[in-house]
């Protein structure tokens, strides 16, 4: 264990660097999935909300938890690669689908019950829960919304793979 | 089943009401069906387009049976109020789009809100709805349930979410339906609300509908109390600043010529085009009425959008822009909708948007100039383009034009046109003494000067003893009434007065004029007296001092309005109804420069 966190110790630079651009990369795939109309799911502006209830702040705290967000799993996809002694372009690609699906599937759907101003039932909003839950898979934010997710995370996990030297 | 061309199930264009929120407008019928609303923006695919065929969706509020309906909008607001009165009971529907006055910073709110609120006042009326989205021009919604009380419709990136209640009796994929029996004094909500490309947010029904009817009432209400208003004439007068302001885009400062599309201008004829666009030539009538009345903020937010969406022709002007100033604005056919009452073509986009009005030029730079009559400014960079603009007037004013009136069949050299290149030059010289435009004042002098020659001698007829549409023509055009108003010749002048009495001779019924005879444009059919030219006369007569007739006039015609006094872009007298689009700001406009008009010349409070 204390090799694998050795190892990725030592590279904290590349982590670092390439985490900043596979979170980029993750982030310009869903947002102009969001500008084309293939859905309307904004992680940045799900996460904003938890802080804040305006949307021109929701976007900026978004997007500054969401880098910091993509910065730790970066640290954690190293300890995956370390740890399977292997970092192929394939093998980041299946831990970004894995991910993904962990979040169209688990995180999505669980997010109306840990976000403050989600609605959990459609005819119940109040004056402080006003957000759209995502429904099933995120459905409810448009159909290709699973699509784009894993999509953009399966790229986040190949940039993460080819960067990094296991 | 009825035909679609009934006549019930196309209510009279004049009878319907408008609401908005500065972004998106819906039109109201009196039988309480929104039988149009374009979302999010003006100019966008409508929701709702019942007004142009039998599959266009309404979203209809009423009660069957015979009913007396009234229709007011509260406290000269756009919230309108619908009453439905029988001896035994009554009701009324409060419809507005919610305002966001706090914008961004305010709370999670959808980008639009269309709000229905039902209040029964006396008896136990029973009370039903339908609502049949059809977005893109009477496409399927494919509704889905969302709880108990909630249906989305996912169409490309929008959400349109609609909640109520209500007693739903009646669901599936393409409407919603219901009815309940309801008490004296007990209300129901109903909320239409749109967001693009975003996550979604859910408003609350009850006491958080009525607390943006407040907010949308007391922002309404404080922005007419800025009206400069001179006494008679003020109702009519403030329902069309406010017809005027929901036209104008709080987003851009844009100013459209109408909310809709094909509304005809002749029943069963092809004269159906699409108006969900801002025209240059409207420039300086809307621009001066906004700050003639006080809004300085309008006019110079739809100055700096003229400045804005004029950037990629320059020092080119094309006729027409859309509220974010594209102007390729393709004209195409919608095959899915017949038409009001069988008058297709439905078109959106507009042909005109590639034709040749040198009458822009001039409506431009005269917004210029009464922007800095009032009070107002602008900078070295404005200044600019205007110079830009001002050249190509001396450049190209002796080519033919399609005029004001869009002729398709050919370039003319239409005398208005010829009028507003001098109205641009004339405007320019006296703006190049107090505003940072700097011109070649000679050579403005001179070409000026030719262009009165032209207007005032090659214009003038003899053998019509008027000055007609065109130069070498003999047709009449009653936009030559304008000639006075840009100051190119007095409006007591001989050969206006002819003018005058020529047009009001073969172009009017009355007050009621028509832009010219309908036989020269070749679209083959009639069609209605041009609202903008009724009240041109009015003007032109207050400026020959014929107060009179000016006033008579003026009364008359507003007579003729609906209950709402809202204005389309032509009316026929024969049949009492309005046609084209509705309402229209150039008719507004033209409204309160006539109505200023006879202020202007002391006429306010008698």
């Amino acid at each position: 264990m204390n090799e694998i966190l050795q190892e990725v110790a030592a590279n904290w630079v590349v982590v670092a660097a390439w985490g900043l651009v596979a979170t980029a990369v993750m982030t310009s795939v869903l947002e102009g999935a969001q500008l084309f109309g293939f859905s309307r799911l904004s992680l940045p502006f799900l996460f904003g909300t938890f802080v804040v209830s305006d949307r021109r702040r929701a976007m900026i705290f978004g997007y500054l938890l969401y880098l910091v967000g993509g910065w730790l799993f970066a640290f954690f996809y190293a300890l995956l690669f370390s740890a399977l002694a292997t970092s192929e372009w394939w093998v980041g690609a299946l831990l970004g689908i894995a991910h993904g699906l962990f979040l169209v599937a688990v995180f999505l759907p669980t997010l109306p019950i840990i976000h403050p101003r989600m609605v959990t039932e459609y005819d119940a909003p109040g004056p402080g829960q006003r957000l759209e839950p995502p429904g099933a898979f995120g459905l409810h934010y448009g159909k290709l919304t699973p699509i784009a997710t894993v999509a953009s995370q399966t790229l986040y996990g190949c940039i993460m793979a080819l960067a990094y030297p296991a | 089943m009825k035909g679609s061309d009934e006549p019930s199930f196309f209510p009279p264009i004049g009878e319907y009401a408008l609401i908005g929120d500065m972004q998106a407008c819906a039109l109201v019928s009196r039988s309480g069906s929104v039988d149009w609303l374009c979302l999010p923006n003006i100019a966008d695919p409508p929701l709702f387009s019942g007004v142009l065929g039998r599959w266009g969706g309404r979203f209809r509020i009423g009660a069957e049976g015979d009913w007396t309906v009234e229709q007011e909008y509260l406290d000269d607001t756009p919230i309108l109020r619908t009453r439905f009165i029988q001896e035994a009971a009554s009701f009324s529907v409060t419809d507005f789009l919610a305002l966001r006055t706090e914008g961004l910073g305010g709370p999670i709110e959808p980008e639009r809100e269309l709000l229905r609120i039902v209040e029964v006042e006396s008896g136990c009326p029973k009370v039903a709805f339908s609502f049949e989205p059809r977005p893109g021009f009477g496409r399927d919604p494919q509704l889905q349930r969302r709880g108990r009380n909630a249906w989305a419709c996912q169409h490309r990136a929008d959400l349109i979410l609609f909640r109520n209640d209500f007693s739903v009796s009646e669901a599936d994929d393409r409407q919603v339906c219901g009815s309940e029996q309801l008490n004296a004094g007990e209300k129901r909500y109903f909320s239409l609300s749109f967001c693009r490309r975003d996550v979604g947010a859910i408003p609350g029904l009850g006491p958080e509908c009525e607390t943006k009817k407040n907010a949308a009432h007391d922002w309404w209400s404080a922005w007419l109390s800025q009206a400069e208003l001179r006494g008679r004439f003020n109702e009519d007068v403030k329902r069309s600043l406010v017809a005027l302001r929901l036209l104008t885009s709080r987003e851009t400062g844009a100013v459209a010529a109408a909310p809709t599309t094909s509304l005809p201008e002749w029943i069963g004829a092809k004269r159906n085009w699409d108006y969900r666009y801002c025209w240059m030539r409207d420039a300086y009538f809307v621009l001066s009425a906004f700050i003639q009345y006080g809004f300085k903020n309008e006019a110079s937010g739809y100055f700096n959008w003229l400045m804005h969406a004029t950037e990629q022709d320059k020092p080119d002007l094309r006729p027409v822009y859309d509220i974010f100033g594209r102007s390729d604005l393709k004209e195409q056919e919608v095959s899915q909708l017949e038409g009001y009452r069988n008058s297709g073509p439905v078109r959106i986009g507009n042909g005109a948007s590639g034709q040749v009005q040198l009458d822009s030029y001039g409506s431009v730079i005269l917004a210029a100039r009464s922007l800095v009559e009032h009070g107002g400014t602008f900078g070295v960079s404005e200044a600019r383009r205007l110079r830009g603009f001002v050249e190509t007037v001396c450049r190209r004013w002796r080519e033919p034009d399609n005029g004001i009136w869009e002729m398709r069949q050919g370039r003319l050299h239409h005398l208005y046109s010829k009028a507003m290149c001098w109205a641009a030059l004339d405007s320019a010289l006296w703006l190049s003494d107090r505003s940072p435009l700097e011109i070649n004042r000679n050579a403005v002098h001179a070409e000026r000067a030719a262009l009165e020659k032209v207007v005032c001698v090659s214009g003038w007829n003899e053998k019509r003893q008027a000055f007609t549409g065109a130069l070498g023509r003999e047709h009449l055009d009653a936009s030559v009434l304008l000639l006075p108003k840009i100051g190119i010749i007095k409006a007591d002048h001989p050969h206006m007065v002819a003018t005058f009495e020529r047009i009001d001779a073969e172009l009017a019924k009355g007050p009621f004029v028509w832009r010219y005879d309908p036989a020269i444009d070749g679209h083959g059919s009639l069609e209605g007296a041009f609202v903008a030219c009724c009240f041109w006369a009015v003007e032109y007569l207050a400026m020959a001092g014929r107060m009179e007739e000016a006033v008579t006039r003026l009364q008359t015609l507003i007579g003729a309005a609906g209950d709402l006094g809202l204005w389309s872009e032509e009316y026929d007298p024969e049949t009492g109804h309005m046609l084209g689009n509705m309402p229209q700001g150039l008719s507004h406009a033209a409204l309160l420069h006539a109505v200023r008009a006879i202020h202007g010349a002391g006429m306010s409070n008698s």
